[in-house]
């Protein structure tokens, strides 16, 4: 792998909240505070954690979505960040953007056709003649067939709004892709279709990725990294392997845990309790100390910086030492876990592109 | 029993139609609907064809039939000219139609843009349109209709302008709540991902999308137009005489109201039964074309 190809350096989004009395209001919601990290031309980077830590934020700042309140992003040799939104409109068309939601992501009053073909005639993509050519063959790169260009999104299924989406993104030939949550409103069966079908573009378009998931199943199968994410901040990056064999970080740990697993006899208790704190007083020191089983004196003093604790694993926390490798009775379960998915992704592996699009419709 | 009935037919249609075509289907299943767009569709035809229509000229007098109770010759009497008050009636449609049409259309084509742009832009543009929307909505529309008309001087031309100025807060209104709840849509923030540019936004991706709303607005705020340019015109700063509207003939009938009632019956109950069609339109499109408002059946 060559140099990255996008870099977010120190990105952070603070929202003023409460009540504005004459000027500003002092208290801030850090919904990010401070992230950076490196995609590679060709991989998929995972961020991952629970709901409120600013995954999203994240992903929705790299493609201009929302303005930075510092920090910026370098993509393909432009900068864009804090303040730039409101000075250009879309800095780039080679970073785009795949919704959560694939009945909220597609104008309900635009046929699919339109709605790929509108980035096409956008940015001049390609001639005006040849611009329902090139809608039917996005199309058919995502599993569907020609005809249904002229259908609303109304007379689509999940997994084919979903694939619609995937082409509209494509349809500007994209180097980057941001996947938000792309597959957590589809059915598993459904889910694997769509995560064999980005695997599939993602090497015949050599495209790179940022995928966003609270899913850790899906985010193992697709990954060649995965960045954990807490209230904001991140606190271990590591090849797609490591964090499921070796979590260095207590709550990487703790998210591993939260697998729902089928092991007999009894159900495995919740490794942290209590809730997220709240991002406008976030705890001092170390962000999950108020949680943390493991958590000493220093935690609560002293926010731990990110160590680099072998080639490619980055990790946050004062007692990465002392975090036990995870157990291996929990990880052949966790297999146990993602077995159902791998069994799905294995039969549809072979039925690529088109023919996956024809199964669906089927169904 | 019979609405649980005509629901569950609606519903697999639902997904496949088109908004007007299931707005068409649902009405059709809606007696007290169908008939107010009937009494909509009278009053329509009698306003286009009036002239082929209405069996004498609505402006001629005629000093040999004063005041004359309906009859053969005169269906619905004539008045205190002797006027034949049926085609003052099918005259008074026109005047009444273009009144609540052209009133209606200016409110929602300035109406519409900027509460488009005040609920997309926020920020101080949204607080200049809010404040300045408030404080019209502070003068109650019919007055303030009634002031702009005296202020523009008496025709039907500047009553029209002022109804339609009076009707622009709610329009305004309408469109920028309906723009804030749809601008955080995910295919609005997919249509600036994929780089459309701000107006596209809006033409494009926001406005189709709240159309439904408008519509249901504008059919309500043709009640109100009827009514207004009627009042307008009883006051005398709408159609003048003897050019003939609901409203002014009522001002002469009420000179009569003993000797002569029907001259005010008619165009009373005209008035009464065309704003109370475009009401009852309104609120059938409200709950066919705007699904939270729909009533929920069995619980």
């Amino acid at each position: 792998m060559t140099g990255p190809v996008l870099r977010a350096v120190d990105l952070a989004k603070h929202y003023p909240v409460g009540s504005r009395w004459f000027g500003r209001s002092q208290t801030l919601l850090r919904a990010v505070d401070g992230v950076s990290f490196e995609v590679a031309k060709g991989e998929t980077l995972s961020l991952v954690g629970e709901s409120g830590c600013g995954k999203s934020t994240t992903g929705r700042m790299l493609v201009q979505l929302i303005d930075p309140s510092s920090g910026h992003v370098e993509f393909e040799g432009r900068q864009y960040g804090a303040g730039s939104r409101r000075k250009a409109l879309r800095i780039s068309r080679r970073i785009q953007f795949v919704f959560q939601d694939p009945y909220a992501s597609l104008n309900p009053r635009m046929t699919a056709g339109e709605a790929i073909g509108e980035p096409l005639s956008l940015h001049n993509m390609v001639p005006r003649r040849q611009r329902w050519t090139r809608v039917a063959e996005l199309l058919e790169m995502v599993g569907l067939p020609r005809s249904f260009a002229a259908r609303y999104p109304h007379e689509l299924s999940g997994g084919q709004r979903q694939r619609v989406g995937i082409a509209r993104a494509l349809a500007l030939e994209p180097s980057f892709i941001v996947c938000d949550e792309a597959v957590s409103a589809l059915d598993v069966s459904v889910q694997a279709q769509v995560l064999n079908l980005l695997k599939t573009l993602k090497m015949r378009l050599g495209l790179s990725l940022l995928f966003i998931a609270h899913d850790l199943a899906v985010v193992k199968h697709i990954s060649d990294r995965i960045a954990v994410m807490y209230l904001g901040r991140l606190v271990e990056v590591a090849e797609a392997s490591e964090p499921f064999a070796n979590p260095r970080h207590p709550y990487t740990r703790a998210l591993l845990g939260a697998i729902p697993q089928p092991v007999f006899g009894r159900v495995r208790a919740a490794t942290v309790g209590g809730d997220v704190p709240s991002p406008i007083d976030p705890p001092s020191g170390c962000r999950f100390h108020t949680r943390c089983p493991m958590k000493t004196d220093i935690c609560a003093r002293i926010d731990p910086a990110m160590e680099t604790i072998a080639p490619g694993h980055v990790v946050g926390c004062h007692r990465w030492r002392d975090v036990e490798p995870m157990p291996e009775a929990g990880r052949a379960a966790d297999d146990v876990h993602s077995a159902r998915i791998q069994r799905l992704l294995g039969f549809f592996q072979d039925k690529a592109g088109s023919a996956a699009g024809q199964q669906e419709l089927r169904s | 029993m019979s609405v649980a009935l005509s629901i569950r037919q609606a519903r697999p249609s639902t997904a496949l139609r088109s908004p007007l075509g299931l707005a068409i289907s649902s009405l059709s299943r809606q007696p007290v609907a169908m008939l107010a767009m009937a009494v909509v569709l009278v009053v329509v035809v009698l306003a286009v064809g009036a002239e082929l229509i209405a069996p004498f000229d609505p402006a001629s007098a005629d000093w040999s039939a004063l005041r004359e109770a309906p009859s053969r010759a005169h269906l619905l009497g004539t008045d205190d000219l002797g006027r034949d008050i049926l085609s003052r009636m099918i005259y008074g449609a026109r005047a009444s139609l273009l009144a609540s049409v052209i009133s209606v259309s200016i409110a929602f084509a300035i109406g519409v843009p900027v509460g488009l742009c005040a609920g997309y832009l926020g920020g101080i543009v949204d607080g200049v349109i809010t404040r300045f929307t408030d404080a019209m909505l502070a003068i109650p529309a019919l007055i303030f209709a009634v002031s702009l008309a005296a202020f523009l001087g008496p025709s039907l031309i500047n009553a029209v302008i002022a109804i339609g100025v009076a009707a622009i807060p709610v329009f305004i209104r309408l469109s920028r709540a309906q723009a804030m709840g749809v601008k955080f849509e995910e295919y609005v923030e997919a249509a600036y991902v994929v780089g459309n540019p701000r107006w596209r936004i809006v033409l494009k991706h926001i406005f189709p999308n709240i159309v439904p709303a408008l519509i249901v607005q504008a059919t309500l705020t043709m009640a109100f137009a009827v009514i207004a340019e009627a009042s307008l015109s009883f006051l005398g700063v709408g159609q003048q005489p003897p050019g003939a509207s609901w409203g002014n003939m009522l001002t002469t009938a009420k000179n009569y109201l003993e000797e002569a009632p029907w001259m005010a019956i008619w165009p009373g109950a005209a008035i009464f039964l065309t704003a109370l069609s475009f009401n009852l339109l309104g609120d059938t499109l409200q709950d066919v074309l705007d699904p939270r408002s729909r009533p929920r059946v069995a619980g």
